[in-house]
């Protein structure tokens, strides 16, 4: 019957073919209802394909000025009346520039160290299975699995670019990509990546999330990289990890 | 035509300098809308940010007229999302007790409602298509993706009739699992 649908809307029956179909169509409110849900679901995923790119590009965008404009603190700096605090400057500055001398060793060379050690920790990448590959015309996205689970991103990049590029539709993949532009150091190339993945396949949202946090580890903005732990919702299967590294950081 | 109408625009546009006039204008209000009503900083970020994107989904699937200031339409849509989340959060004992003294025509309430309902059944597809395994999956994107069957058949490497078949049967699939799903009444199709 389905293959009726899609041949009726290609308009693709004609004759006594055509005549039969309309008039169960008449007679029968089940298959209308089909084929209207039919029609309304290829309208709006066609319709979503055309506006995919322009969204990804906004969804950055967005994101941008999000971390600009809200804090993850609970309460944003524009809300805070400075007049209140007024009485409270001076010797809240004198205490912040004496706190700054003292931690500032620290910060600068102990902090990096410890940041660095914790994404060593939490950076483990699943492999891609090689079944991914074997059936796939793509001799260079074979290689690129290869790569990618002996941790040698950066051979593994261009194949599964190449591949992703084309098809958007294997978040696993694309997660992969984004992993090897992490592993890179391509930090913005990552964030879109993951940004994407986010924006495009649902089921990987919290995987991209974690990674995205793991990419401001790495630069070692730990604020955004807190900020972002603390988004993944306790359902979630990168929680726990999440909550772990928010307590170490 | 509405002068705020430009901020549509930015959207479609991805206006950087636009859409930060959004955020410096109205990002506040809508904090404040959420802190007061059982949210944290987080969640006000999301909603803005989600709000946002679901009026850039609607925009571009139709021509998008707005009738009244973008800063209430805006309002209304975050309002709405949020109050969604709080249902599926099931908090208890939420009460929006003012509407930021904004007056708001019937049709832009219809109208983002619609943003809204837009929002859910494009979800709702992504997730049923998940749960339809690759090679359907792939199969309708391609076949989404503006390009004619047999050159999707050519990509997949199998045949016209095949594929021809098999998007049937997939999209039967997909329209079972749709119609199986809670929130399907609600969503208007």
């Amino acid at each position: 019957m389905f293959e009726k649908i899609e041949s009726y809307l290609n308009g693709e029956l004609a004759g006594e073919e055509l005549q039969q179909f309309e008039a169960q169509l008449a007679a029968d409110p089940a298959l209308r209802e089909q084929l209207l849900l039919y029609q309304n679901i290829e309208s709006e995923m066609k319709q979503q394909h055309i506006g995919k790119e322009g969204e990804t590009q906004l969804r950055q965008t967005l994101t941008e000025l999000n971390s600009q404009y809200f804090t993850s603190s609970g309460t944003s700096a524009e809300v805070i009346s400075i007049k209140s605090r007024k009485r409270y400057i001076w010797p809240a500055a004198a205490a912040a520039i004496l706190i700054v001398c003292m931690v500032g060793y620290w910060l600068v060379f102990r902090q990096g160290d410890t940041d660095k050690k914790l994404y060593a920790r939490y950076a483990v990448h699943q492999p891609i299975s090689q079944q991914r590959g074997a059936g796939d015309s793509s001799r260079l996205l074979q290689e690129a699995i290869v790569f990618y689970n002996q941790k040698e991103y950066i051979n593994a990049l261009p194949g599964l670019l190449q591949y992703t590029d084309k098809d958007r539709s294997d978040g696993e993949l694309i997660l992969a990509a984004g992993i090897c532009e992490l592993e890179t150091e391509r930090y913005p190339e990552a964030l879109n990546t993951f940004d994407y993945l986010a924006a495009n396949h649902p089921v990987f949202v919290n995987q991209a999330i974690w990674y995205k946090a793991l990419v401001y580890l790495k630069k070692k903005d730990i604020p955004a990289c807190k900020k972002l732990l603390q988004s993944i919702p306790a359902n979630a299967d990168t929680y726990k990890k999440a909550q772990e590294l928010f307590q170490k950081l | 035509m509405h002068p705020d109408q430009r901020y549509i625009t930015a959207l479609l546009t991805n206006d950087r300098q636009l859409i930060e006039d959004i955020y410096k204008k109205y990002s506040g209000k809508i904090r404040w809308m959420i802190l007061q009503n059982n949210g944290d900083e987080t969640d006000a970020a999301d909603i803005f940010q989600e709000s946002l994107a679901a009026i850039y989904q609607k925009a571009v699937k139709q021509d998008f007229i707005l009738t009244c200031p973008f800063e209430s339409f805006l309002y209304l849509v975050c309002k709405n999302k949020w109050i969604n989340e709080l249902n599926k959060r099931k908090t208890r004992n939420v009460t929006f007790t003012e509407d930021a003294g904004y007056s708001i025509g019937e049709d832009s309430i219809q109208q983002a409602a619609l943003v809204l309902q837009q929002e859910e059944r494009k979800n709702l597809l992504e997730q049923k298509l998940e749960e339809l395994g690759e090679g359907c999956r792939k199969l309708l994107q391609l076949s989404w993706s503006g390009k004619a069957m047999d050159e999707v058949a050519s990509l997949l490497n199998v045949t016209y009739g095949y594929v021809r078949k098999k998007k049937s049967e997939c999209m039967a699939k997909l329209i079972n699992l749709v119609k199986n799903a809670p929130q399907f009444n609600a969503l208007k199709w």
